[in-house]
């Protein structure tokens, strides 16, 4: 292992534990450091990505040396304004002493044995999956191979270049935050090895359970309690797949969908801008990793928004926003002119009659994958019984109201993009329906664990801002 | 609010109800309607024990789908010891009563088989049960057997490998059992698109198999097998873990569970008299249990198919593992486009073309750092190219590509490329397009 694997390494967590803690202070407890690493890591490794996008066509030995000198002295100087801005700050640490419950540590050593399985599998076997050796792997082992990071273009393009230093691939137009990124690594390491690039994948698992452990405190949720959501993050098997067979994009989608709730989250409930940027920060990234992160970020920036408007443009939006949806929903089914000739456009285009037919086996497939296949334990389960269960809890939280209002939405887009589009096939097939659904699965987790919270600060801190909005929070 | 607390969800028992008109349950004939109480109060727990055994019994024969009237033992077994069996594909010796199998035949693949004295009714033997001694996780295992119907057709099912202990297998799961029997068999070949043709195998023995007539405890045993059987990677794998297993499935303990623990938790609620919070309570807790249970069993499952990964790869360093790649023909094809591509400027375009979208992206992938390409880009759009520096063609395994010598044209359905052949052989085939629009 080089010095330069080990900065490759330490720049990402440096740069976005940095912006982190700039945006929601200096980190005083164990819980506060673990938000600000895991967080952090995960905001840090994708800005790290997309530093490479202005190189060009750039040496890939030259990456490190070249972003490095950027990177470093902004994490160094992030952190610098953080400990001098904190400096004479009140300490107001309180961390909980009482010793764990052996239960609770039963959990955490079930955790550590799912980590070193997916460590061990991720270290010793070759890229596995279809789309990581066919999409999302296969540009940085060009890049890394061929010593330079060549532009994607289109076939045409690149079949009439004379130059030879384009290149293409079937899936040349998907974002190459994630590319960028394995490639940092790979040419930090010296050579394309499948080992240095999964590992990333173990680290955003860590990062993510991290980052939801820290994050859960901070809004008020018991340690113990705390612990056990993040053990049954940890523990759900298409989770642990994604990380063992690296490779995959979702699981980005998914941990920068649930640090933006949690971020958000903190900043309804304290009311503070730092936690909002933070949240619009990762709301930002979802582009970058995966094409339907725009459809996520649409979708956060639009509840983010209907949080901060006034009362009055709220009641307008919850009655018109329903009514809106349901008509273009009825429009594109009808074929009604106008506006089903611009949903064919931007490629919904199909035979409403035969995805009519097609619904029940759609739907009875996605409830296959949810309910009865081995990919989410009792998950859904235990979140439907939680709604019932604390459902007391959700009419008194405005902002739990807010965060469920999105995950109705992405539950909303989910169902239409399998429903309502012949993407339904990849529900019936099972190739997607999973996978789609497990990019909300974490930020749903935090949702039901913060209705476990027991009735503390937040709601106190909270309360003068929050009085206004509860009446009209969905 | 408090009352709805302490009221039962399921009304049985008026003494625990926080109903207004609760107290007025009370009357003279106190005495006689204490005792009753008192008696129906010792009948619960018993009661409660019946009916949860009855519940989780008919849950299980719903998911193992076995016959409601089958004994719970088979009455009729066809035994036969491994070495009954004769080899079609492989080589194997006997060994006692064992068929020890130690050599595989054409295309990486075993086959023993058996013709039975007299054909076999399928429906009167719906379970198979079989024994294997060090049976490889490198290896798939399949079922494969011949009907009086059509006995020219071989039909074929995936069975869920068998470990040190016998496995069981619903054949009636498979519409292709039925009518009369004339052979069956095993065979066994490495598992596709995860495990390296070449190094496969290892040796094994076949102990016995056995066809039952349908019985509670071969249903069940189907049901445990299902469960527990090894499940090796799969590309499916990351986007649905039950599906990636290619045998087909009963219910999975994940639904079982679910339905168990709500209908057992309403029967307890209903006959206990609960309120609604101790029933919540005792929800949370048993699905708290259920995930415990159904994570352990994954851990396990995890482990098994890490066991495989460990056999493979680990104790070799990355350059030797790298080239342990499961689709080893792609790779010798690659190898062998290589030798050409050293004959050409490095920035040469090399498109890929072949039957199977994998073959395709696999050769794309082996073939890096090569500048190169899938022809599935352009030859799903149906578009003629605008202009087309000169390129390399590779054609894999693909026979509608096909190439005029005389014209020097190579054509794929309505589109033609003027083209020279470079290379040919059994699988592959490599064209130099000479650039020009065709």
């Amino acid at each position: 292992m080089s010095v330069a694997y080990l900065v490759a390494w330490l720049i990402p967590l440096a740069l976005g534990s940095g912006i982190v803690a700039l945006l929601e202070g200096r980190p005083r407890t164990p819980p506060d450091w673990m938000r600000v690493a895991g967080s952090g890591f995960v905001l840090g490794a994708l800005v790290t990505g997309l530093a490479l996008a202005p190189l060009g066509r750039v040496d890939v030995d030259a990456i490190v040396p070249r972003v490095a000198v950027v990177l470093l002295p902004l994490a160094i100087g992030a952190w610098a304004w953080v400990l001098l801005r904190a400096r004479g700050a009140t300490v107001r640490a309180v961390e909980s002493k009482r010793r764990m419950h052996p239960l609770i540590w039963c959990l955490i050593g079930l955790l550590v044995v799912h980590a070193w399985l997916m460590a061990d599998e991720i270290l010793l076997r070759p890229m596995y999956p279809w789309d990581a050796w066919a999409a999302w792997l296969m540009k940085p082992k060009a890049w890394m191979l061929g010593g330079h990071l060549d532009a994607f273009v289109g076939f045409d393009d690149w079949l009439a270049d004379a130059t030879g230093t384009l290149r293409t691939a079937q899936s040349w137009n998907y974002p190459e935050a994630l590319g960028r990124l394995a490639l940092w690594f790979a040419s930090a390491w010296g050579d394309w090895n499948a080992g240095v690039v999964g590992a990333i994948w173990f680290a955003l698992w860590a990062a993510l359970l991290a980052g939801v452990y820290g994050g859960v405190r901070t809004l008020g949720l018991a340690r113990d309690r705390s612990i056990v959501t993040v053990y049954a993050l940890g523990s759900l098997p298409l989770i642990n797949v994604h990380v063992a067979l690296a490779g995959y994009a979702d699981l980005w989608i998914a941990a920068l969908i649930a640090l933006a709730c949690l971020s958000w989250m903190r900043a309804l409930e304290t009311g503070a801008r730092g936690p909002l940027v933070l949240a619009a920060l990762f709301a930002l990234l979802l582009p970058a990793v995966k094409l339907e992160g725009a459809i996520w970020l649409v979708l956060l920036a639009g509840t983010m928004l209907y949080a901060r408007m006034p009362l009055r443009f709220r009641r307008v939006a919850l009655v018109l926003a329903p009514l809106i949806g349901a008509g273009v929903v009825l429009a594109y089914l009808l074929r009604m002119p106008l506006i089903a000739p611009a949903l064919d456009r931007i490629g919904l285009s199909a035979d409403t009659d035969v995805l009519l037919a097609h619904a029940p086996a759609v739907i009875g497939a996605a409830a296959e994958g949810l309910f009865a296949q081995y990919n989410w334990h009792l998950f859904w389960i235990a979140l439907v019984l939680t709604l019932v269960v604390r459902f007391g809890k959700l009419k008194q939280s405005p902002s739990l109201r807010f965060l469920g209002l999105f995950l109705l939405l992405g539950s909303a887009f989910l169902f239409a993009l399998f429903v309502l589009t012949p993407a339904g096939k990849w529900a019936e097939s099972y190739t997607a329906v999973n996978r789609l659904s497990l990019q909300i699965v974490p930020a749903m987790l935090v949702f039901a664990a913060m209705l476990w919270r027991e009735p503390v600060r937040a709601e106190a801190i909270a309360a003068p801002r929050m009085a206004e909005a509860a009446p009209l929070a969905p | 609010m408090l009352q709805r607390f302490l009221s039962s969800p399921i009304l049985l028992d008026g003494r625990m109800s926080g109903a207004p008109d609760a107290s007025r349950s009370t009357s003279a004939a106190r005495p006689r309607k204490a005792e009753s109480h008192i008696a129906l109060r010792r009948l619960r727990v018993p009661a409660l024990i019946v009916l949860l055994s009855v519940l989780w019994m008919g849950l299980l024969g719903w998911a193992s789908q076995a016959p409601l009237n089958a004994p719970f033992q088979p009455a009729e077994r066809m035994r036969s010891a491994g070495n009954d069996f004769h080899v079609v594909l492989g080589a194997a010796v006997e060994n006692g009563k064992r068929l020890s199998i130690n050599a595989v035949g054409t295309d990486h693949m075993a086959l023993q088989s058996l013709a039975p004295a007299a054909p076999l009714d399928a429906a009167s033997f719906p379970v198979l049960r079989y024994r294997w001694q060090d049976f490889p996780r490198t290896l798939e295992l399949s079922f494969v057997f011949r009907r009086a119907d059509e006995p020219d057709d071989v039909h074929t099912v995936t069975l869920p490998p068998a470990g040190a202990y016998p496995a069981y297998f619903d054949l009636s799961s498979t519409k292709d059992w039925r009518g009369q029997i004339i052979e069956a068999g095993f065979a066994e070949f490495p598992t596709a698109q995860l495990v390296p043709a070449d190094i496969a195998f290892r040796p094994f023995s076949l102990i016995e198999a056995e066809l039952w007539s349908p019985s509670w405890r071969g249903s069940l045993g189907a049901l445990g097998t299902d469960w527990s059987a090894y499940r090796p990677w799969a590309l499916m794998s990351v986007s649905a873990l039950g599906p990636d297993a290619p045998w087909p499935h009963k219910p999975t303990p994940v639904l079982v569970l679910s339905i168990g623990l709500a209908a057992s938790l309403a029967i307890a609620a209903a006959l206990l008299a609960r309120s609604w919070t101790w029933l919540g309570l005792t929800l949370c807790t048993a699905i708290a249990g259920g995930w415990l249970a159904l994570d352990l069993r994954w851990l396990g499952e995890f482990a098994d198919r890490h066991v495989l990964t460990r056999e493979l790869y680990a104790g070799k360093p990355w350059r030797e593992r790298a080239s342990i790649e499961p689709d080893t023909a792609l790779v010798a094809a690659s190898a062998r486009v290589r030798d050409v591509l050293a004959r050409v400027p490095p920035s040469t375009h090399v498109v890929v073309a072949a039957s199977a979208a994998y073959d395709v992206l696999r050769l794309v992938y082996h073939l890096l750092p090569a500048n190169v390409a899938p022809m599935t880009t352009i030859a799903g759009n149906g578009e003629r190219l605008r202009a087309m520096q000169p390129a390399l063609l590779v054609v894999y395994d693909d026979p509608d590509w096909t190439f005029d010598a005389a014209a020097k044209r190579i054509t794929y359905a309505d589109d033609g490329y003027a083209a020279d052949l470079l290379f040919e052989d059994a699988t592959l085939r490599i064209f130099r397009l000479r650039g020009a629009s065709p």
